[in-house]
């Protein structure tokens, strides 16, 4: 009953700001829709932008790049992660290479990976696995950290004595929830980066096509292409969270608790 | 509604693998090895340094990108623990901007800078407002998180124990949230981190990012250097900086 009435309130609150944007725009004309397209109008465009293959092109050369920065940056940030929670020694060696560099924005070495690297689309994918990996590291080092230690005597009195068995048993459900925390941050900040790159440096992808409509003044597309990358951000995002859910099925509802328990 | 966010632990940085490091670029350069135009020794490096912070340029562009990163934390961090405290407090105001909050949220924020220069113009301001969005969503979604991880039972407590709305937000929503809150603020700094360089780069004429791109236009490498050099310190700076003030204001806080 009361989750009615607040999705109702939401809708409401939604739909008031999109009837305002409307009117002052579309209707009456206080904002220029040159300078400020309408929602209606911003919607059409999308729809045309994404009947277009050229357009269509633009969003799988993103999405292929951050999947592959994905790919490089979740299993690399995992496995280092974990051995540094795991085994002091190792954090005691890789801690401050990783501490020395984190403070420097990948994004500034473009430059001289353009140099290095021939491809600019690797570039791309190299600097998005960078940036990746850096956020995810240090949470999947804290999630296994903070496995409480007598789960691990509990695992060898049962005779866990293989390490696959101990990981399997132990590590991976134990630290899968912060894991989780890590990698949406990990693909976010994969995407935020490849965005950004594309922006400065490309011929191809959703940041290269907003930039050059900025450039063009063809705001609608410029929309058209924000619209479609939030919605990458979004699918990015609370897909994790679904999987999440699937996946750890022991953690209690979050979404449900935080929005729309106490008060 | 995402769980507790980690990011790095402090360590003492020690300086002794840089120094080995800066030893030998200096000697693979001195030796030939490797293209001194590309990759200057560091002798080279720090002589562009002190020239032009001399003479005040670098320093200007150290400036500018200063001031765009402490506003950017200010404003929107300010913002954001504020909002985010009153919607972990107040159920309805949660209710009510919880779509714009979850549709903004997971954007990636560069994309609001044309749209911030086509409606406010290629100015500062658009610069500053970009970034500032995106701290201020980051930490705002992190405050609200904070607030409803505080266990219900502090509040029971302390309403019944006679706290008013005051009393409630000092006892128990801030510093119950306080930890949460930095971790981020270290999150936002991170993120507006990227931006500065990308705005920089690409839509600015002052600014750290500004010289490294048009120093390596204008192959004045060493001065991209000097540029690398300093935005590493900024990062420095801002990241143990953020993570010192968190620990001195949550004393009761574990530290390993």
């Amino acid at each position: 009953m009361t989750t009615r009435l607040n999705r109702l309130r939401q809708a409401v609150s939604v739909l008031v700001v999109l009837a305002t944007w409307h009117l002052l725009t579309a209707v009456t004309g206080v904002i220029s829709t040159a300078a400020l397209p309408a929602p209606a109008g911003i919607s059409r465009r999308t729809v045309e932008l994404l009947g277009e293959s050229s357009f269509r092109a633009h969003i799988s050369a993103t999405a292929w790049r951050t999947l592959l920065a994905s790919l490089i940056a979740v299993p690399a940030g995992v496995g280092v992660g974990f051995a540094m929670g795991l085994n002091e020694r190792v954090k005691a060696v890789v801690a401050p290479v990783l501490y020395a560099l984190y403070p420097m924005p990948s994004i500034a070495l473009l430059p001289l990976l353009l140099l290095v690297i021939d491809s600019k689309s690797w570039t791309i994918i190299f600097l998005g696995a960078v940036g990746g990996f850096f956020v995810l590291v240090w949470n999947a080092m804290t999630a296994v950290e903070e496995i409480n230690s007598v789960y691990f005597d509990v695992a060898r009195d049962n005779g866990v004595e293989s390490r696959y068995a101990l990981f399997r048993e132990l590590l991976l459900p134990g630290a899968l929830s912060g894991l989780f925390t890590g990698i949406r941050l990990c693909l976010s900040t994969a995407l935020l980066i490849i965005i950004s790159v594309e922006f400065i440096t490309a011929d191809q992808g959703l940041g290269y096509f907003v930039w050059r409509a900025w450039g063009l003044y063809e705001l609608s597309d410029m929309y058209g292409a924000v619209i479609v990358i939030g919605a990458l951000g979004v699918v990015i995002t609370y897909g994790i969270g679904q999987l999440q859910r699937r996946l750890l099925p022991w953690q209690t509802d979050t979404d449900d608790r935080e929005f729309t328990s106490r008060r | 509604m995402w769980g507790r966010v980690a990011s790095y632990r402090r360590t003492r940085i020690s300086l002794k693998p840089i120094a080995a490091l800066v030893v030998c670029w200096e000697l693979v350069a001195y030796v030939g090895l490797i293209n001194v135009s590309f990759y200057p020794p560091p002798s080279v490096i720090g002589q562009t340094a002190v020239e032009t912070l001399v003479d005040g340029e670098m320093l200007g562009h150290l400036r500018a990108s200063l001031t765009r990163v402490l506003v950017s934390l200010v404003v929107g961090g300010g913002a954001g623990v504020g909002l985010g405290l009153l919607m972990g407090w107040s159920k309805r105001l949660r209710t009510v901007l919880f779509p714009y909050v979850a549709v903004l949220y997971p954007v990636p924020k560069v994309v609001v800078l044309p749209i911030m220069f086509s409606v406010f113009g290629l100015t500062e301001l658009s610069r500053i407002l970009t970034m500032c969005l995106a701290v201020f969503l980051l930490v705002a979604m992190n405050t609200v998180d904070a607030v409803n991880e505080i266990d219900e039972v502090y509040f029971e407590v302390a309403v019944d124990n006679g706290a008013g709305t005051v009393g409630l937000f000092r006892e128990v929503i801030v510093p119950g949230a306080l930890p949460q809150i930095f971790s981020g603020l270290s999150l936002g700094f991170g993120v507006s981190f990227i931006l500065i360089v990308v705005v920089e780069f690409i839509a600015a004429d002052s600014g750290l990012g500004y010289v490294i791109w048009s120093s390596w236009r204008l192959f004045t490498i060493p001065k991209m250097y000097v540029a690398l050099f300093l935005i590493n310190l900024i990062g420095i700076v801002f990241i143990y900086g953020i993570e010192e003030i968190g620990n001195y204001l949550t004393p009761w806080q574990q530290h390993t």
